[in-house]
């Protein structure tokens, strides 16, 4: 069915735990899969008389994540406590930032079809983790306090996402950000990443544009799901608005994701009057540093403060040369990246090294290519300058350094691959030609295309050390002009 | 134990039974040596260093008092013997072994039943911490023990330590050790009846906006809170987290001094100790010698606070005696007034329910404490029929008591939707306000004194259905508590019909010394708290 | 304060209350926030709350992981547990 003439509204609300060694407010381990309840204290079991205490490593990374989405970090920031009931949620409160978040008014930029978008981004700010429910199957439920009081940031949107596409390419980019930073692993089966996009469209009807209600979906757990959530949002929406459903956008209902049904379905009706009584935490003083610390973290020369991928992408495009899907593949992670630049560098060619890379490196993934990004790139130098013949790099030179870990030179020498010279090309094409008159004349009768015999005779003779391309033009100058 | 087999088992310990007192130690009566429970805790520790008494048979002493008073006082809710002696004859052991046993070497003390310590329940006086044991050590309690300190026990209080008269507890009231009808007061009622009637040589206690001075009163003997932030906190149970304070109680304010110099310090556990921005304890109350009270208190100037309505007139003519004691030692006097401060109850009410509100949250019977069996004839506990919901509301519903559900109510309330600019928010610009008016009072004075409580002892029951009145008992101690300032109360004298009467000392945050100078000049004047007739 | 507004907030704070209970609470909150009240009329433009009596900041704690409890000593006070884990009735749908 076509739907009318409508916009989709998404605003992305996400939660990454941030990589740290220790929790947000206590000093037990940050593990993942460990034995159940066994990383815990009396802070983060809430038990009676504990009391938080903030650590520098989750402020850190929280400071770098923001500084990471273009934030501006609060020269005052401080935590608040939200108050509600969840058996995994130890305190019955979560110690979180109402007011004063830590980091605000960031954006992102995504590369839409249209070209690029800007995600604003409104704040992000530290704050922790709950605990882990199970359901059992006869309907009680086993709570694990392992994760409970992770650090975790979390990044709110503007409503500025407009399409199901848009959606999972900010989410692939916070992704790509947070992990340039070593800000968090972002990995969703982990639950390292979080999302909960709020969901609306505003649908023309006459002359008035309608909106429907705003959705929040929970229950994501890759970009394919938050992709397909909206895309099947965005047609419930506008469907059950035309069908006479409520107008929105509020009140707001909650709907979960089914990803083997592939469907939406309510989760909450009516967004209940929340009322999370937020007041200051009177156990953790303010933080008055995080914007000095900003300016630290940008500075440092040890831990260095990278690139973020989108400057990088345009910086392989426009000062190596690379073409747009070469650049985003090449600067999918900080590693990778590095790893390119290395290689370029010492192949003095840009394009040859992102070739080559794309081609060899990346069919395992780059950590499990055995060569050196130096070792790999003095080869494509020497491929470059024509001093190992291309077809015999691809099929004899560069198999033979991965398989023994052997130079590119000492292979050459000893296969005797050295490109062969000119002067010797003039003289194989002249016996080659001598070899095969019958061929010599077909040709010079107009049949072009036998050319490729004497080639692959002169390539045969050669075996393969002479560039094939320059042996078909010295035949050609050796041939004269055809007859006709 | 009887007090035959008491001083048994001092004899088996190796002191003969003429070591049972402290003979020789605190320059007793003529004649009659002093018993272990009329002597300070400076003189038990100094006994017990130097090897002339045994910590263990102090504690004996101690455990038999209980045993003997406790029934009728109910000032403790928890003892345990083995523990008490066990960790007694430690101290004995580290002396015979030549380590240092601490500053408070064998000293026998109290714990509100609010401070954690290891292998003894910690209960709040809830029905729903009813014997929880916490799996670890208040921060101030294990300085306690490391210095020495015997715990004896833990000592009733308020529910959650909401209250003015300890009549709030889940186990029953503790009674005035001056007379069994009347209140101990609260909500460390427990522990001032301790130390008033001599079953503690020192008690802790929490205060959170009178809980330790207004019962120090009421049970005529010293309670004293530091600047906030002296004391770590972790490890007390909260209640309003930036009001409560622990701190000591002891029928000598040298005791009190050497108690508090013994708990304070930073712990990496506690964000919000004075510690964090270098505060360390003034030198001259350092050593457990607080030589600020051995100064007089000659060119010190102490405000009195504007008379307020509604003080008992003997309440008031002990304390105009005292303060005329204090300008007779050469201080001069100047009227204070803290305007704010007519409002402080109305504050301290919004903000340290709301605090509340939040820390009784945790109180859900998931990971400890009590458990509501679901009563609709068909489940119990998680059975799979029972409703998570259920559980919670009803665990809730019996496991508090009436004033701290009314507590947690009028805290959810102030911090509702629509209505916490009007009261929480309000709240904390008023104590802001209380907070200036301290400033500006301490401009033209050193130290500011008022009556502790507005009344003596009143009788049990006698404000148990009006939670405002109750509430009005704490009218002088909680300004200092907004503003987080170092006070105690100090015994000075009797009504006609003898009950103690306290003079509160409220001084400049960190300036615990000018409380001991004033406070040691009216123990000049009264001398060290008297135990009452029955327990002498 | 109507009972329908103490029933409220007991659902807010998860307090469920007897009947005569709430009749009770509600007229002792009229003469609870009748004192409270009083606090409107103290002029405080220009302000600032104080929600903590030390004006301290940035207190932080160093990364270093550090033991917790054992297992057993976390769960040992739990009303109920499975598996190492603790246990709770069915959570009702929301």
């Amino acid at each position: 069915m076509t739907l009318p003439e409508h916009r989709l509204i998404v605003g992305m609300e996400c939660h990454i735990q941030l990589r740290t060694a220790t929790k947000c407010w206590c000093a037990c381990a940050v593990t993942f899969g460990a034995e159940p309840n066994t990383n815990v204290c009396p802070t983060c079991l809430g038990l009676p008389g504990s009391l938080p205490v903030l650590s520098r490593g989750a402020l850190d990374q929280a400071i770098r994540g923001g500084l990471g989405l273009g934030c501006t970090i609060a020269a005052f920031t401080k935590w608040d406590r939200k108050n509600y009931f969840y058996p995994d949620l130890a305190k019955g409160y979560q110690i979180t930032q109402y007011d004063k978040p830590l980091a605000t008014d960031g954006r992102v930029v995504i590369d839409g079809d249209a070209g690029p978008v800007t995600i604003r981004v409104q704040r992000a700010h530290l704050e922790e983790d709950t605990g882990k429910t199970t359901h059992q199957p006869d309907g009680t439920a086993l709570i694990d306090y392992n994760r409970c009081g992770t650090p975790l940031l979390e990044v709110v949107t503007h409503p500025d996402i407009h399409s199901a596409a848009d959606a999972s390419a900010y989410l692939e980019e916070l992704k790509r950000i947070m992990q340039y930073l070593g800000v968090s692993d972002c990995d969703m089966e982990k639950a390292q990443l979080r999302c909960e996009p709020n969901v609306n469209v505003e649908v023309k009807m006459g002359e008035e544009w309608v909106p429907t209600r705003i959705v929040e979906l929970k229950n994501l757990n890759s970009f394919a799901a938050v992709r397909n959530a909206i895309e099947y949002e965005t047609a419930r929406q506008v469907t059950d608005l035309l069908a006479g459903g409520p107008r929105g956008p509020r009140p707001k209902q909650t709907r979960g994701w089914d990803d083997a049904k592939r469907e939406t379905f309510v989760q909450r009706e009516k967004e209940e009057a929340a009322d999370y009584r937020y007041f200051p935490e009177p156990d953790l003083p303010p933080v008055t540093i995080a914007a000095r610390r900003a300016d630290e973290i940008r500075a440092d020369k040890v831990t260095k403060f990278p690139e973020m991928p989108r400057a990088r992408r345009e910086r392989y495009v426009a000062k190596l040369g690379l073409s747009p899907a070469d650049a985003l593949v090449l600067s999918s992670t900080r590693p990778l990246g590095d790893w390119y630049e290395e290689v370029a560098k010492s192949a003095g060619d840009a394009k040859l090294a992102a070739n080559w890379t794309m081609t060899y490196v990346l069919r395992d993934g780059f950590e499990k290519f055995p060569l050196a990004p130096n070792a790999f790139g003095g080869f494509l130098k020497a491929v470059a300058k024509g001093d190992i013949p291309r077809e015999a790099a691809k099929s004899v030179v560069l198999p033979e350094m991965l398989a023994t870990g052997r130079g590119w030179a000492e292979i050459v020498k000893e296969k005797g691959l050295a490109a062969t010279s000119a002067a010797s090309l003039d003289a194989v094409i002249a016996s080659v030609l001598a070899a095969n008159a019958e061929i010599v004349a077909k040709y010079r009768e107009g049949k072009l295309g036998v050319i490729g015999v004497l080639v692959g005779a002169v390539m045969k003779e050669t075996r393969g050390t002479a560039d094939a391309k320059t042996v078909k033009e010295m035949l050609e100058r050796a041939l004269g002009p055809p007859a006709g | 134990m009887s007090d035959d087999e008491g001083r048994e088992d001092r004899g088996r310990n190796g002191h003969g039974p003429g070591r049972r007192t402290g003979a020789g130690l605190a320059g007793g009566e003529s004649g009659s040596a002093p018993e272990f429970h009329e002597l300070s805790a400076r003189a038990i520790a100094a006994g017990v260093r130097s090897r002339t008494i045994a910590a263990a048979d102090v504690a004996a002493h101690f455990l038999a008092r209980i045993e003997k008073f406790n029934p009728s006082l109910n000032a403790f809710l928890h003892v345990n013997p083995r523990l008490t002696l066990a960790h007694a004859r430690g101290v004995d052991a580290k002396v015979a072994a030549g380590h240092d046993p601490g500053p408070l070497a064998g000293v026998p003390v109290a714990l509100k039943d609010n401070l954690c310590l290891r292998h003894m329940p910690a209960t709040c006086a809830s029905k729903i911490l009813a014997g929880w044991m916490p799996p670890y050590d208040a921060d101030a309690v294990a300085r306690l023990v490391t210095a020495g300190a015997v715990p004896l026990g833990k000592t009733n209080l308020d529910e959650f330590a909401m209250g003015s008269s300890t009549e709030n507890s889940a186990f029953g009231p503790t009674k005035n050790p001056w007379d069994p009808r009347l209140v101990p007061g609260g909500s460390s009622g427990g522990s001032a009846a301790a130390v008033a009637a001599g079953l503690a040589t020192l008690a802790f206690g929490s205060d959170t906006g009178g809980s330790i001075r207004q019962p120090a009163s009421l049970c005529g003997v010293h309670g004293m809170m530091g600047t906030y932030g002296r004391v770590s906190r972790r490890g007390l149970i909260a209640f309003g987290s930036s009001l409560d304070r622990i701190g000591p109680l002891a029928r000598n304010v040298g005791d009190v001094a050497l108690a508090l110099e013994v708990m304070s310090g930073g712990d990496a556990g506690d964000a919000t100790t004075v510690h964090r921005f270098g505060a360390e304890w003034a030198p001259e109350l350092a050593g457990g010698r607080c030589t600020a009270l051995d100064q007089d208190v000659r060119g010190l100037r102490v405000g009195v606070l504007r008379a307020a309505d509604g003080v008992d007139a003997e309440v008031r003519g002990r304390c105009d005696d005292a303060v005329a004691a204090i300008r007779a030692a050469g201080a001069t006097t100047v009227d204070v007034d803290l305007p704010a401060a007519e409002h402080a109850v109305a504050v301290y009410y919004l903000v340290a329910p709301s605090e509340a509100s939040s820390n009784l949250a945790r109180y859900d019977g998931v990971r400890f404490g009590y458990r509501s069996p679901l009563d609709d004839g068909r489940t119990q506990g998680s059975a799979p029929t029972a409703s998570l919901d259920a559980m919670l509301a009803e665990t809730r519903e019996r496991g508090f008591g009436a004033e701290v559900k009314r507590r947690i109510l009028l805290g959810t309330f102030a911090l509702s939707a629509g209505y916490s600019e009007a009261f929480y928010e309000k709240a904390l610009c008023v104590r802001r306000l209380i907070a200036n008016d301290f400033a500006r009072a301490f401009e033209t004075c050193d130290v500011i004194v008022s009556p502790t409580s507005p009344f003596p002892a009143f009788a049990i029951g006698a404000k148990a259905d009006d939670p405002l009145a109750m509430y009005l008992c704490d009218l002088f101690t909680i300004p200092a508590s907004l503003a987080g300032l170092p006070a105690t109360s100090s015994p000075v004298g009797a009504t006609s019909s003898g009950l103690p009467v306290g003079l509160q000392i409220v001084a400049p945050a960190l300036r615990e010394d000018l409380v001991f100078r004033v406070a040691g000049e009216l123990e000049r004047t009264y001398g060290a708290a008297p135990l009452p007739e029955a327990y002498r | 304060m109507t009972p329908e507004d103490i029933r409220k907030i007991a659902g807010l704070a998860r307090l469920r209350l007897r009947d005569d209970e709430v009749a009770k609470i509600a007229a002792q909150f009229t003469g609870i926030l009748g004192h409270l009240e009083r606090l409107r009329a103290v002029p405080t433009d220009g302000v600032t709350p104080l929600d903590h009596p030390l004006p301290l900041t940035d207190v932080l704690r160093d990364d270093e992981p550090r033991a917790g409890l054992l297992q057993g000593e976390a769960l040992a006070a739990a009303p109920d547990a499975k598996d190492g884990q603790f246990r709770v009735p069915r959570v009702m749908a929301e």
